[in-house]
Order: C-alpha cells, then sequence, then structure tokens
C-alpha cells in the first residue's frame, strides 16, 4: 500500500475530496515529526510510539573501498509498535 | 520526556493549522485503521517522506525460560519494523557528522569499554565514595588476594592526590600574594574542599584493604574484578585520553558521550530554532491556501442539488389541505394503474404523514371488502379506470373530479363529465374566438387604456409561463436519468437511515428504500452500526415522482420493518404497515398470508 491508496481509501470513507485527505495526512505526519526528538514522544494509541533513541558511535566496513570507516553517534528515529498492534497482525503470514 | 499522546496531537494540529478537532481525531483513527489493514493486506504501508511500516516473520526457535530454566520452543510470529525515509532522518538530525576513515591506534579506545566504559565515567563524578560499602559485603571474600595489590595502588593514588594538592596550594598562595584574589587562577573553596575530602576517603579504603589483605586468602580471584580496578586506577593515573588526534571540530564532539552532547544542544531557543527549520522546510510553503480551505466535512454535490430542488418544491405547494387529501383519496383507489406520482409526493413529509393517515380510511376498508367478496368494487373502480383514462388529463378536471370519484355512483359521474366537457368546449371557443373580436367593439379610450393595461399584464403573464415550462422541461430531462445512482457508503457516526434517506433522497420517509437493499447486512434498522459498507440504492424517479419500482422497493421496506417488530413482539409493529398503504396497497394483498389479521383490523381502527 503506499500513500496514494491511502488517500483514496481515506477520502472515501471520511467523505472528503482528496485533495483535503492528503493535506490533513501531511499534517499529521508533520506533526508527528517535529514531535519526535529527544525531549518528546508521539503515543498513538493501539498503534505505537514514535521517538528518538541514541546510537552509539561504532566500526563499519565499506566492502566497495575495503576499508572500515568511525561512523559517530547519532540520533535516530524509531518506532515501538504497541500490544495490540502486534496482537492485530498476528494473523498475518507471509506468502 | 514528554509524551504526547492522541488527543494533545490534535490539539497540537488544531492549534497550528486551526482544523475542527472532531474531525481531526476522526482523520487519524481512520488513518490508523488504513495502515492497519493495508500491513495485513500487503504487509508494507509506504508514507512518501515519512517511512515505511512493514510486517517481517521471525521463525520460530528455541529459547529458555530464564526463571526456572526450562527449553522452550518460541513460535513464529510477524514483526512490525517501521523504517524512517530520508526526510524523517534529516529532520531529527539536521547535521550528521561524516564518517571517518578508521584509525586503530586512535579510536579503537572509544569503542573498546562498552559496558564498562560507562561505570567509569559515572564513578569519575562520585568519587571512590561507594567503595568501602563494596568491600564489606560477603562476595569480597574470594577476591582476598589482590587485595594488597589493590590497597597499594590506592596508597599511592592517595600520595599522588597529596602532592597534587599541595602544589595547588602552593600555586594558589602565590597567585593570591602576586595579585590578590584572582578568579581564574585561585580555586573555590568547594573544589580545595573536595580534593581533601577525596584523599581521606582513599587513605581510609587503604587502610581496609591493608586489614582485609592481612587475613588469610581463601581461594582464586576472579578477572572481572581486578580489571575493574586496574582501569579505575591506570585512568585516574594517566587522566583522559587524548582527543587531539582529531583535526575537525565536529570530530571531537563524537568523543563527548551522548548525554553531555544532548545537553549541550538541546537548549530552548536551539529547539524553537529547530521547529522553525522545520516549518519551513516543505509543507508549509503554500500558507496562503492552507488558510482558505480548512478541511471540513464536505457535502457532496448530490445534496446541493437536492437543496435546490427541495426549495422548488417548497414554492410549488400552493394548494390547500383540503385538495390534497381529495387527491389522495382517488389516487390511492387508482394505486398502481395510473402513474400521477407528482400528486402523491408533492407535499412535506409531515403533511405525509397526516394523509397516510386519512387514506387508510379507504383502503383498509377497500382492503377488507376486497378480500370478502371482490365484485362489486371491482367493477366501480374499473368504471372509474375507464373514464380516467379515456379523457385528457388537465389539473382542472382533476381538481374537479375528484369529490365525485370519492363517493358518487356511476351514472352521477358521467353526467358531470358530460356537462364538464361542454363548459370546456365553451370556453375554447370563446377563447379561439371572442378575444380576437373584443378590440372591435370597444369604443371608447377609456375601454382602449384598460385593453392595454390587460394585455400588459398578459404579457407579463406569458413570460412567467413561458419561465416555468423551461423549468419543467428542465425538470423532466433530469427526470429521465435515475434522481440517485447507486453507491456504496460507509456508515460514520451519527448516521441513521433516517438521516441518510433525508440526505440523499430528500424525503425521510423513503428510508425502508436503504433497509430493503440492505437486508443481508441490517439487522436492526432502528440502530445500525458505525463502520459498515451499506448500498445506497438508485432512486429512477424525482422524489416528487416516484417510479412504480420505487414504490414497490420502499413498500416492501416498510413490510420487512414490519415483520421485524413483529418477530420482537411490537404491540405497534403494524403502523410500519401504514407506508406499505401508502407507497404500494398491492404488497398487502400479496403479502395477505404473512401479516397477521388483527394488524389490519387495527389499521382500520386507525382511521376511525
Amino acid at each position: 500500500m503506499t500513500t496514494t491508496e491511502v488517500i483514496k481509501l481515506l477520502s472515501i470513507r471520511l467523505q472528503i475530496s482528496q485533495a483535503e485527505a492528503r493535506r490533513c495526512l501531511i499534517q499529521e505526519l508533520d506533526i508527528i515529526t517535529q514531535h519526535m526528538n529527544s525531549e518528546s514522544q508521539v503515543v498513538l494509541r493501539r498503534f505505537g510510539t514514535f521517538g528518538v533513541k541514541q546510537t552509539a558511535a561504532r566500526r563499519t566496513y565499506l566492502p566497495s573501498e575495503k576499508k572500515y570507516y568511525l561512523t559517530p553517534a547519532r540520533t535516530v528515529p524509531f518506532f515501538r509498535a504497541s500490544q495490540w498492534l502486534k496482537d492485530f497482525v498476528k494473523s498475518w503470514k507471509p506468502e | 520526556m514528554k509524551r504526547l499522546y492522541d488527543k494533545a496531537l490534535m490539539d497540537q494540529i488544531a492549534r497550528v493549522y486551526g482544523n475542527e478537532q472532531a474531525f481531526l481525531s476522526e482523520f487519524s483513527r481512520a488513518l490508523l485503521d488504513i495502515i492497519r489493514e493495508g500491513l495485513i493486506r500487503d504487509g508494507q504501508v509506504r508514507l512518501h517522506q515519512f517511512g515505511t511500516f512493514k510486517l517481517k516473520w521471525m521463525n520460530s526457535r528455541n529459547g529458555v525460560n530464564p526463571s526456572t530454566g526450562n527449553k522452550i520452543l518460541i513460535q513464529g510470529r510477524p514483526r512490525v519494523i517501521f523504517t524512517p525515509a530520508k526526510r524523517l532522518k534529516e529532520a531529527v538530525e539536521p547535521n550528521p557528522l561524516a564518517r571517518v576513515p578508521w584509525n586503530e591506534a586512535e579510536h579503537a579506545s572509544l569503542l573498546q569499554p562498552k559496558a564498562v566504559a560507562a561505570k567509569t565515567t559515572a564513578d569519575k563524578t562520585p568519587e571512590p565514595a561507594p567503595e568501602p560499602a563494596v568491600l564489606q559485603t560477603k562476595p569480597l571474600a574470594a577476591k582476598r588476594p589482590v587485595l594488597s595489590e589493590a590497597a597499594g595502588l590506592v596508597a599511592k593514588l592517595a600520595e599522588q592526590k597529596k602532592e597534587k594538592f599541595s602544589t595547588e596550594e602552593s600555586v594558589d598562595l602565590k597567585a593570591e600574594n602576586k595579585t590578590g584574589a584572582d578568579p581564574i587562577i585561585a580555586q573555590p573553596e568547594s573544589v580545595v574542599a573536595d580534593i581533601r575530602d577525596e584523599i581521606e576517603v582513599l587513605e581510609q579504603v587503604a587502610e581496609i584493604l591493608k586489614k582485609e589483605s592481612a587475613v588469610e586468602p581463601a581461594e582464586k580471584v576472579t578477572v572481572a574484578y581486578s580489571g575493574y580496578h586496574q582501569q579505575t586506577a591506570h585512568e585516574e593515573i594517566n587522566e583522559t585520553p587524548d582527543v587531539s588526534a582529531f583535526d575537525d571540530k565536529k570530530d571531537k564532539e563524537a568523543v563527548v558521550p551522548p548525554v553531555a552532547k544532548k545537553d549541550f544542544e538541546w537548549n530552548d531557543q536551539s529547539v524553537v530554532d529547530h521547529i522553525k527549520k522545520l516549518s519551513e522546510r516543505h509543507y508549509f510553503k503554500n500558507t496562503e491556501q492552507k488558510e482558505k480551505s480548512a478541511p471540513k466535512f464536505a457535502a457532496p454535490e448530490i445534496i446541493v442539488r437536492t437543496e435546490t430542488r427541495s426549495a422548488l418544491y417548497e414554492t410549488t405547494d400552493s394548494k390547500s389541505d383540503q385538495d390534497l387529501d381529495k387527491e389522495l383519496n382517488s389516487v390511492s383507489k387508482l394505486n398502481g394503474e395510473t402513474d400521477k406520482g407528482g400528486l402523491q409526493a408533492n407535499r412535506k413529509p409531515l403533511l405525509a404523514v397526516a394523509a397516510a393517515v386519512i387514506v387508510l380510511l379507504a383502503v383498509a376498508t377497500l382492503f377488507n371488502t376486497f378480500t370478502a367478496d371482490n365484485q362489486p368494487i371491482d367493477s366501480q373502480a374499473v368504471a372509474e379506470m375507464q373514464t380516467f383514462t379515456a379523457e385528457p388529463v388537465t389539473p382542472a378536471f382533476s381538481v374537479a373530479e375528484e369529490p365525485v370519484a370519492a363517493g358518487r355512483e356511476q351514472a352521477l359521474i358521467e353526467e358531470e363529465l358530460s356537462t364538464l366537457n361542454t363548459v370546456e368546449e365553451d370556453a375554447a371557443a370563446e377563447l379561439t374566438a371572442g378575444v380576437i373580436d373584443r378590440p372591435a367593439d370597444i369604443e371608447t379610450e377609456f375601454a382602449a387604456s384598460q385593453l392595454a393595461v390587460n394585455t400588459d399584464a398578459l404579457i407579463d403573464e406569458a413570460a412567467v409561463l413561458t419561465q416555468e415550462v423551461a423549468d419543467g422541461q428542465t425538470q423532466n430531462n433530469a427526470v429521465q436519468t435515475a434522481f440517485f445512482t447507486a453507491r456504496d457508503y460507509r456508515l460514520i457516526n451519527g448516521d441513521s437511515l433516517w438521516r441518510l434517506a433525508k440526505k440523499y433522497y430528500v424525503n425521510p420517509f423513503y428510508w425502508p428504500h436503504i433497509y430493503q437493499a440492505n437486508q443481508n447486512k441490517i439487522n436492526n434498522p432502528d440502530r445500525v452500526k458505525m463502520g459498515k459498507l451499506v448500498l445506497l440504492p438508485t432512486l429512477y424517479g424525482e422524489p416528487d415522482a416516484l417510479t412504480k419500482q420505487d414504490k414497490n422497493n420502499i413498500a416492501t421496506g416498510y413490510y420487512y420493518n414490519y415483520l421485524y417488530h413483529k418477530k420482537r413482539g411490537n404491540p405497534y409493529a403494524y403502523f410500519s404497515l401504514i407506508g406499505v398503504e401508502r407507497f404500494d396497497a398491492d404488497l398487502l394483498i400479496k403479502y395477505k398470508e404473512e401479516i397477521a389479521r388483527s394488524d389490519i383490523e387495527n389499521l382500520s381502527l386507525l382511521s376511525d
């Protein structure tokens, strides 16, 4: 499923135009990204939490150059699925 | 750490963009629903410039229950994985540090001690005060042989500290002697006190260690313990490792532990700047457009169209109530055969209820007699039918004819018809001949002026008439296509069949039309469930002029409603038979055996 399909479904379900659905989606995602920082998290019920975590500095290997590098520590976005979502998804199986 | 829950998030969005909060919460619920469904359907959902949610299958594996030590088989399960898009990563950290080519000598020390390094850094600030407490605990018994070494090391440390302290003091004294109170060189008193305390503690530790080592050793030494102590000692003696190897300033920041970096970067001002940057970045460019079109529950185009139409109907309702009742009586008798639906539905819903009750009088009695013995009424009805179909239908005719049709005998009807016909013919003759002759008869100026006025009025009337005709033509064109074409509809909060019918079919009394089409989906027509997908069936005729099929559908809907309530033992179930009666009386005869006799009797009582 892609963004266009999500927008189509939203417009059908809420009886709004696709342009409006798109705008609303962008707004929501934008506000979520704004609150993903070291001081705040976003918790959506029955879905999960969006937040940020720190990764340590580590040694990495570039196979194309056959060299090792030091990648420094950085902040990375993460999503943790809630228990409800995990239970909801349990029935799924790969083809 | 501040946690934003659903409602707070909606607050934020409402504040920033000025949308309705109720709509937003509905929207986010729908969005999450769709993402979940998409996950199950496709296994992944991609949101542009945000990230992708994916399901990954984790195979079953063998595990151990840590509390009991038993082996368990952990079964395979899907796992939700989120991979952030590039834009999200940039938003979280706008200026990430670049990677540096690996240099074993310089970088190895940064990565080597992961768990232990954290401990050492933590111990630097609280000083070695916790050590004596650790030493007095039981596990020390196993670690005695190293204690002598440790004691020596601690003693060394204490000596070194003392030497340092003395040198610092001397420096301070010198500085004070030279320049008085110098803020940079002179150490504050608290720091001096700290160093004294440190030395005291170290000495105490050394004594304790000596005592402990004096006791005879028992067994081997654990490696972790000695390593730990050696490291602490080593670091404190040689001080912090050199970071000067890095040329760039950015690389120096990389060496600083993450906690310190966080404190450094996230001041209040920096957070504000960060958000500002975000806001300028991508979506916020068209601010003017955004303000203009705040999303709301947009009414579909169909509703706008129907509203204009309903306004039309209200204006055309110029007839008195009595006339309407008469019409109804006449039409109900001829139900089904002559489809002059315009008369039937040409009024507001409340009026329709009253009319329906009156209709019962005629039709319920008719029905009773019909079942008992068919012939007399049938012949009468057929005769009436013939007269109706034979004559040309004009509004004047229908209005004048109805009281006759209601009660009188056939002969009387024929007589009156003949008289009416003659009257009409005479009138037509007058119109054709007399109007043309009149101007010749008039001689006086006064009469001429009056005529001029009359002609003006006539012209005005003609203009109005042509307009009306044009309107009628447009309406007729609309009738050719269906008034409402069928489509799916998902029920949302606050929906009911009544409201849906009012929204899409103008007249809310047509709600059984929907109920009849979704018999399998809807159990209780009075209470429909939110989120269900429902078919809104086509309405072929206009809400004013329903076609025969529409009426039949609505009547069957009312009949189903009757059955539903009858099943539940509702004593007022027979009320819905009024609807059946009103829209298609033939159904009452069709389902004669399913309908209880008492209900039909009740119907007849209702009319009284």
